[in-house]
């Protein structure tokens, strides 16, 4: 037992030499209009992007999507950033998703996770679950939950890769 | 390209033609059972039935395992262990009366099987090490039906002499290994009462819960005569032919009828907690 | 067993830290969860004794990628499971490997893959590790994309069930095809149009003493989907030989469901009406298993999911058997300005789903309805069933007041049928009503307060009332980025036995930093149903200290 997890321990740590800068891993989603494409596809033309996973159910996820939908067309402009929201409902709330969207009038790119396959490669635990990538398409950061403020937050990092600084953290 | 399409149409239509089984009716077995046995030492299964007074589908298990025994005569040793939520006595008649044992619980939380939902039981216990040996009811009979099939390994031979003065039986049950074995082998001796006349949730052909007040219970684990897990019989297995012999007085509880208790004793291997052998007598 | 596991995992680091030194050393990601609770008896809320005192349950994700290629496995540890997870988790192991090779026109992969056909209703494995489910499938599974809008799927693997695999075999094939990228004429069109269909057979042998069963049982499933606009029309058929289990009561009748759905959205509003038929499509790996047990296919619930604490106490599970389902959703946002949307805009949803059971007739004069080794019963497609199995009428209004204050409201009338869906007698008329306001006090501190009221209607027959009814404060301080801490209070003001009317307590407080988070809680926990997705599982009451761990890296 305490050689797996040593095992474990060293993986993880040695892991985390290669995980900072990761590229976006290749997985098959779909577009709201049923067609397939491939995340190591995504880009946003050297500018950086947010990734956030999310479903209709997840209702901090819904506060945090709303929260930066107040500020999207700002923060667009000023850094030309994007935010690419994949939802990871199922076929019970699937077909949901763009009247949902719509309804709420979001702006952002939806794609739909229904087998998980992306939110596995991403390891992502739980929802909402928010990555950001840079304009070299390499994931810089990533966070767990929301609290209302998160956003800002999320917005100095961009500002910061938008300005060619480093994130250390 | 296209010869992988063809490979992908050629697969499908071969698992079409391969994948229908359409059973025309009728849809029952029309079979009498397997041979008598009655004068030969066999196999005997060990099928436990996992069962509570409150759970509406659990006379259903009973049914089952009464179908599964009449089957093969003799060959199936049944045991109905009241355990769990389903087995709570109520504050409030009906069901304020309680067939929990501590051997029944013991068991019930260690193989897990009232958090699996009842009814559900155990064949011979087998598959515990792989975490696949709650079978449910309708498994019971193809699994009893394959483990029939498998050699000897043990047989028991259960004598009891009851004295009705005191209550006590003098039971001695011997154990002949037909297999060379290594592992660590167990004896538990338990004691079961038929024909108990007490209310039981049942369902209606709606589905609708209702209570069967003169409801018959059978094979009902009272007690256990040895003990929970049992006594070693070897730690290390022992060579055909090897004979244990192991002898236990036991007295009768007040309100058991001794013309309606079973002596029940089965063998495991303590490694797999696998049965290889059980038996039952009547106590008298 | 344990030295198995020790070589593959000291041979996984060996192969790891190799790549290290190469040229292009790949990426290892992962993740891992620990989940435990210290247990204190309490015999008030019915929370019994835990022999072990502390229970635990962990697992923890490794991927490789390199380039084309990607293996990755799971440890998974139960010492023992906590209290709501099925005891046959009991121990610890690998319970997850894969190897995948990967070059965009063909995908290959062996050991351990979750896939799904179309929506579901044939075939779909997925895990859902807070509740103990994972029907992972072990076997082989390939995807070729040859082009033009065609994705061709293939598999063959035995399910998984806790430690082990199943006995039955399946295998499937899909296959879909997005018109608009293959013909010619339709290229340019508006109108996306994409069509599929699947095939799923499973094998399991017969040795039953009492009934002639089928040991290949296959069933088919065709879909199309029309897209143009703001229109989105989507419907699946699946249709199943007969396949008598433990599940159905061992009938031979066939299986059908049907999914229809049709919606329409622009910005600021969005419809979805749905429909949906189920008879007797109960499709497992091993005709004998029950419970959330190796199911092949997901048949959805057509009700709306919620997860307001108490709008959550009576979840519809949907009934394989048969059932009749129909929902209708709107989205709304008043525009900034106009009369109810204020000066940020308001936004509204408003569903109604109802669940019942389909018309079943005896197929003899004299053999009952669902009776064992028959046709079971005749069903007409289109006529409801008399018994109500689920209503829910809801609506959310959420408003933002101020730069400082945003506020929701919600309402929700339910019919529930705890002997259909929990299998216990009882049928249960709730209304709920919740209120929750969020009060930023700058761009890091805000507090968000949650009132929540659950009135079950009264009744003289008391499986009618269950544990009646319930209040619930909470009040949730977040420090963002990193700190949260809520108190809440559930009061089950209305539970029919007065000695029963408890309040359970509960503190959190939880520290995020980036991807990893830990959080504590301390209190009681009502005994009760938890649904994520489509499937729920019931855990009982318990009181004391949990603390939960996630990271991913």
């Amino acid at each position: 037992m305490k050689t797996l997890f040593t095992s474990l321990a060293i993986l993880a740590f040695s892991a985390t030499c290669f995980a900072q800068n990761s590229p976006v891993p290749s997985a098959d989603i779909k577009t709201l209009d049923g067609k397939t494409v491939n995340t190591s596809s995504f880009e946003n033309d050297g500018k950086p992007y947010v990734i956030s996973f999310w479903a209709t159910w997840c209702k901090p996820c819904i506060r945090e999507l709303t929260a930066i939908a107040e500020n999207y067309e700002d923060w667009q402009e000023e850094t030309g950033m994007k935010l690419i929201a994949v939802s990871i409902d199922d076929a019970r709330n699937s077909r949901k998703v763009m009247p949902f969207i719509n309804g709420m009038g979001w702006d952002y790119e939806v794609y739909l996770d229904a087998n998980q396959d992306f939110k596995r490669k991403m390891n992502v635990n739980g929802v909402p679950h928010t990555f950001l990538v840079d304009g070299n398409n390499k994931i810089v950061w990533s966070h767990n939950s929301y609290a209302a403020g998160d956003e800002y937050h999320l917005y100095e990092l961009i500002e910061k890769l938008s300005n060619g600084e480093s994130i250390d953290e | 390209m296209r010869l992988i399409s063809k490979i992908f149409a050629l697969f499908l239509i071969t698992s079409f033609f391969h994948g229908c089984d359409v059973v025309e009716g009728p849809y029952i077995e029309s079979n009498s059972g397997g041979p008598d046995t009655s004068n030969t030492k066999v196999r005997k299964v060990f099928l436990e039935d996992y069962t509570g007074h409150t759970c509406k589908n659990c006379p259903e298990a009973a049914v089952i395992a009464k179908q599964v025994a009449d089957l093969y005569p003799k060959q199936v040793i049944t045991l109905a262990v009241h355990a769990g939520f389903f087995a709570n006595p109520e504050p409030q008649p009906p069901y304020d009366y309680d067939f929990r044992t501590p051997t029944g619980e013991a068991w019930d939380q260690f193989f897990g099987n009232s958090n699996a939902g009842n009814p559900n039981g155990m064949v011979d216990r087998m598959d515990y090490s792989n975490s696949d040996h709650i079978k449910g009811i309708t498994a019971w009979g193809s699994l009893v039906s394959q483990r029939l099939q498998e050699p000897l390994e043990a047989y028991i031979v259960i004598d009891s002499d009851y004295n009705s003065d005191n209550r006590t039986a003098n039971i001695s049950v011997d154990t002949e290994l037909f297999q060379d074995l290594t592992d660590p082998l167990k004896l538990v001796v338990l004691l079961t009462e038929d024909s108990i006349v007490k209310p039981q949730k049942d369902v209606d052909q709606q589905g609708n819960s209702i209570t069967i007040y003169d409801y018959v219970h059978m094979h009902v684990l009272r007690a256990a005569i040895n003990s929970t897990w049992g006594d070693e019989l070897s730690a290390s297995g022992g060579s055909t032919g090897t004979l244990f012999e192991n002898d236990y007085s036991f007295t009768l509880d007040q309100e058991y009828r001794a013309d309606q208790c079973h002596v029940v004793a089965f063998v495991y291997n303590d490694l797999t907690k696998e049965v290889l052998q059980a038996e039952y007598a009547p106590i008298q | 067993m344990n030295n198995l596991r020790k070589k593959v995992l000291g041979g996984l680091f060996l192969f790891s830290s190799s790549f290290a030194f190469a040229q292009n050393p790949g990426q290892i990601s992962g993740n891992f969860q620990v989940d435990f609770q210290v247990y204190q008896p309490d015999s008030l809320i019915g929370a019994e004794e835990v022999p072990e005192g502390l229970l635990m349950n962990g697992f923890a994700n490794v991927n490789y990628t390199r380039d084309e290629f990607s293996a990755g496995l799971r440890y998974e540890s139960y010492l023992n499971p906590m209290l709501g997870f099925d005891t046959r988790y009991k121990g610890s192991g690998i319970t997850y490997r894969y190897a995948s090779y990967d070059n965009g026109f063909i995908k290959a992969t062996i050991g351990n893959f979750y896939d799904q056909f179309g929506s579901g209703l044939l075939l779909r494995a997925y895990e859902e590790r807070n509740l103990g489910y994972d029907n992972a499938f072990d076997g082989f599974h390939i995807a070729v994309n040859p082009g033009k809008g065609v994705r061709l799927k293939a598999l063959i693997g035995k399910q998984r069930a806790f430690f082990d695999y199943s006995n039955g075999i399946v295998r499937g094939f899909d296959g879909e095809w997005v018109l608009n990228e293959g013909l010619k004429s339709m290229e340019t069109s508006a109108t996306t149009v994409i069509v599929g269909g699947s095939f799923v057979s499973k094998f399991q042998a017969d040795q039953d003493p009492f009934y002639k069963l089928p040991e290949n049982v296959a069933a088919g499933s065709g879909r199309l989907n029309i897209i143009r606009g703001g229109f989105d029309f989507f419907t699946e058929y699946a249709y199943k030989i007969n396949d008598p289990s433990a599940a159905n009561g061992f009938i031979y009748k066939p299986g059908e469901a049907l999914l229809v759905t049709a919606s329409y959205s622009r910005k600021g509003m969005g419809i979805i009406l749905g429909a949906k038929r189920i008879d007797n499509m109960d499709f497992r790996s091993d005709r004998t298993a029950t419970g959330n047990v190796l199911l092949i296919n997901y048949l959805p619930a057509l009700t709306k999911q919620h997860t307001y604490t108490i709008a959550a106490f009576y979840p519809y599970a949907t009934q394989p058997n048969g059932e009749l389902g129909v929902q209708g959703e709107l989205f709304y946002t008043f525009k900034k300005g106009s009369f109810l949307g204020g000066k940020y805009g308001t936004k509204l949803s408003v569903n109604l789903s109802a669940a019942q059971s389909i018309e079943r007739s005896p197929i003899h004069d004299t053999i009952a309805v669902g009776e064992s080794g028959t046709l079971g019963y005749e069903s007409e497609f289109l006529t409801p069933g008399e018994t109500v199995y689920f209503r829910d009428f809801n609506f959310t209004l959420t408003k933002k007041f101020s730069k400082k204050w945003k506020g929701s409201f919600m309402y929700m009338n339910q019919s529930y049928n705890k002997a259909v869906i929990e299998g216990k007698p009882g049928f249960l008329k709730n209304q709920i009503l919740v209120a929750e306001a969020q009060y930023k006090i700058n761009t890091r501190h805000s507090i968000r307060m949650e009132a929540q009221g659950l009135f079950m209607e009264d009744d003289a027959n008391p499986d009618n009332v269950d544990f009646g009814s319930w209040a619930l404060g909470l009040v949730e301080y977040t420090v963002a980025p990193h700190y949260f801490v809520a108190v809440q209070d559930l009061y089950n003001y209305g539970n029919p036995d007065k000695t029963r009317r408890i309040h359970y307590f509960l503190a959190s407080a939880g520290y995020v930093k980036g991807s990893s988070r830990i959080a504590l809680n301390y209190g009681k926990q009502r005994a009760g149903i938890f649904c994520v997705g489509g499937i729920c599982r019931e855990v009982p009451a318990s009181s004391g200290l949990s603390v939960s761990i996630t990271s991913s890296f």
